[in-house]
């Protein structure tokens, strides 16, 4: 019987199949079986080269490393970019001193792919970040900008970022007119901005804040750090001003203060902070649009920020460090959408409670709790915490909070799933019933300092969970799976310690105090 | 379990949740579903898959990094040296099997270790003149002084226009 005479066969038999006509049953069981053994039979057939192909295989691989080693020059295009990106931390540098592209001028020198690769990729060339270190003579950073902007190509998104000028006492030197980048560098390309970080004296930014609609079309995140120049006076977001009418597609906006000032309070200098919002402060924003807000370093008023919360009816994460002063009462503020909050508490307790107490986000997932170094009591932030239990998986508290107040603190939290105590030391009983499940029975990881008897008792506590859960193999919820813990001493002993474990998968790492505040 | 086998023939049994990490994998196995068939990976060999898994399985359960996250402001500013403690230690390896583990991640889409392997190589990269980068990855140059001074002078701007 030949293949034509199967194929014809079992034609035959599926449409008399369709038909729901009975086939021949005899001859289909012949059929088939005569099909098993010609795959038997080829089976049998491509065994021995089959084995040479497998036995060849390596070999094969072997000779290629050899003949054709894998080496930089021959990676593809794309990740030699990603790459080339990573040298230049996301921006290229730009600075009056400096007076070429060093990072990429290196790069493009290397050979003739890599020097075509660096002119013709507009990605390279169209974040940048302007450094000021001469004001005096602007001119260079301005022509590398618009030569940055003239290679990222004519379609080419932009994102431009300006760093804090030479100042001295919060006044900015020898800084003549000219060299305000914003009318020769950023506005002129105001359609094609994507992102922006500006770090300028307030009366500059006037203008670009206050462009008119339709200017900046593209505009995604905003990050605007308010600089005084010493002569006008404080920066103020005041009266009924209306920023970023023209950028329809802001998401993302930050307003920070400058350095200087958060610095003088912060060590109490006895200068305040200047009142850049105040009390009665009508400021517009696009509220619709924005997904994030955040003002950093200088006061936000109480009603303020309840009116924000209440109208930015997309809003997923607000940041107000710290709170300003209370101002009457407010009403219920209720936000659905509001995931992350992050709030300092640098006024007294109870001026906390009042602004937080008026607060139901029902959705929130992500909190964070920014405090001076003068302790606090729980009282001040319990009301807050224990209306969000259902749903909080992130818990961030960098308060020095008295070891005593922090496990009522976290009983209201059961459903944490990732905790940072960055001000405060966790005692090895509040460990121990974490370790055991009565606390925090969700945790995945946990970042808080510890000393080192601390440390090695948790190590061994997460090791002897760790191997009883996998004995079990049922799957259920195996604890912590990662740990930062930060170390002010023997943080030498602790790396020692962790490496003579020999558990790579322990996932905890070591970092000094210093480097995580 | 899912069946893996590599270019030069090498299996690997792999949890499903574990090879998932890489998208390409990931929608393969969608595309056909529960199946016993190995899945061939002839671009990646077994010294090489053994590294890549071992990666994956200390990072399970993380989230895969999302468009919104990858398009990030913050992302694409971190700086470069950004590399826990626990992958530093895992790329620490030859430069061969480094480039190996950049490009079959690549290949198999596994972008958190595209970024560590990238990042190492622009970690060593950084602060280095042509020469001394040539001399690190054994790049011949190409260019004729000319060539060189051309380019040089391309990316002067100095001149006040």
């Amino acid at each position: 019987m030949t293949e034509e005479d199967i194929v014809d066969i079992l034609e035959v038999a599926e449409t008399q199949h369709a038909k729901a006509l009975d086939p021949d049953e005899r001859q289909l069981r012949d059929i088939l079986a005569l099909l098993q053994a010609q795959v038997s039979r080829l089976n049998t057939e491509i065994a021995p080269p089959a084995a040479q192909r497998a036995a060849a295989l390596p070999q094969i691989t072997r000779m290629a490393k050899v003949l054709v080693p894998i080496t930089l020059s021959t990676f593809p295009t794309e990740i030699l970019v990603n790459i080339f990106k990573l040298c230049i931390d996301g921006s290229l540098i730009l600075d009056s001193e400096t007076l070429r592209a060093d990072p990429l001028l290196n790069l493009a020198l290397v050979c003739k792919r890599w020097g075509t690769i660096v002119k013709g990729t507009s990605v390279l060339w169209n974040d940048f970040f302007l450094d000021y270190k001469r004001w005096s003579n602007p001119a260079p950073l301005k022509n590398a900008a618009l030569a940055c902007i003239g290679r990222a190509g004519p379609f080419s998104p932009l994102s431009i970022h300006t760093g804090q000028p030479k100042t001295q006492n919060g006044v900015i030197a020898a800084a003549g007119a000219n060299a305000d980048p914003l009318p020769h560098i950023i506005i002129p390309f105001s359609v094609r901005l994507k992102h922006i970080t500006l770090c300028l004296p307030f009366d500059w930014l006037d203008n670009f804040l206050t462009l008119p609609p339709g200017s900046i079309p593209i505009l995604e995140s905003a990050d605007i750090q308010l600089l005084s120049n010493g002569q006008d006076g404080d920066p103020v977001l005041g009266g009924t001003m209306t920023v970023f009418a023209g950028a329809p597609n802001l998401r993302k906006l930050t307003f920070r203060l400058e350095d200087h000032y958060a610095e003088l309070h912060q060590f109490g200098h006895g200068t305040p902070p200047p009142l850049v919002l105040a009390p009665d402060a009508q400021l517009q924003l696009p509220w619709t649009q924005l997904t994030h807000l955040a003002f950093i370093d200088f006061p936000v008023p109480h009603r303020l920020f309840h009116k924000m919360i209440r109208q930015c009816s997309q809003l997923q994460s607000f940041a107000a460090t710290p709170l300003g002063p209370i101002a009457g009462l407010v009403g219920k503020t209720e936000s659905t959408t509001l995931v992350s909050l992050n709030l300092e508490l640098n006024n007294p307790s109870n001026l906390f409670k009042e602004y937080t107490d008026a607060l139901v986000a029902t959705n929130l997932r992500h909190l964070t709790l920014r405090g001076s170094h003068r302790e606090w009591s729980q009282s001040a932030f319990s009301s807050l915490l224990s209306r969000l239990t259902c749903h909080l998986t992130h818990l961030t508290i960098s308060i020095n909070l008295q070891r005593s107040y922090l496990e009522p603190l976290l009983r209201l939290v059961p459903s944490v799933e990732v905790l940072e105590l960055k001000e405060c030391y966790i005692s090895s009983t509040t460990i121990d019933k974490v370790l055991r499940g009565e606390l925090l029975p969700h945790l995945l990881r946990l970042c808080c300092i510890m000393d080192l008897q601390t440390l090695e008792r948790f190590c061994s506590r997460l090791i002897k969970d760790r191997e009883d859960s996998a004995g079990v193999g049922n799957g259920a919820h195996s604890g912590i799976q990662s740990a930062q813990i930060y170390m002010d001493s023997e943080i030498k002993k602790a790396r020692e310690y962790l490496d003579g474990l020999r558990q790579n998968e322990l996932g905890i790492e070591i970092e000094e105090i210093r480097h995580h505040r | 379990m899912v069946l893996l086998v590599t270019s030069d023939n090498e299996q690997f049994t792999t949890e499903k949740d574990i090879v998932e990490r890489s998208v390409l994998i990931k929608n393969m196995l969608e595309d056909v579903g529960e199946s016993d068939q190995p899945i061939p990976l002839p671009n990646v060999s077994s010294s090489v898959l053994k590294k890549v898994l071992e990666y994956c399985e200390h990072h399970r359960g993380e989230p895969l990094p999302t468009a919104d996250s990858e398009q990030s402001q913050d992302e694409t500013r971190k700086r470069t040296t950004d590399i826990s403690e626990w992958d530093q230690k895992f790329i620490t390896v030859d430069q061969e099997m480094l480039f190996e583990i950049i490009l079959a991640a690549n290949y198999l889409d596994i972008k958190s270790l595209l970024d560590v392997g990238c990042k190492t190589v622009a970690n060593m990269i950084k602060g280095k003149t042509p020469e001394e980068i040539r001399k690190l990855f054994n790049i011949v140059n190409d260019f004729t002084p000319e060539e060189e001074a051309q380019i040089k002078k391309e990316n002067e701007w100095a001149e006040d226009r």
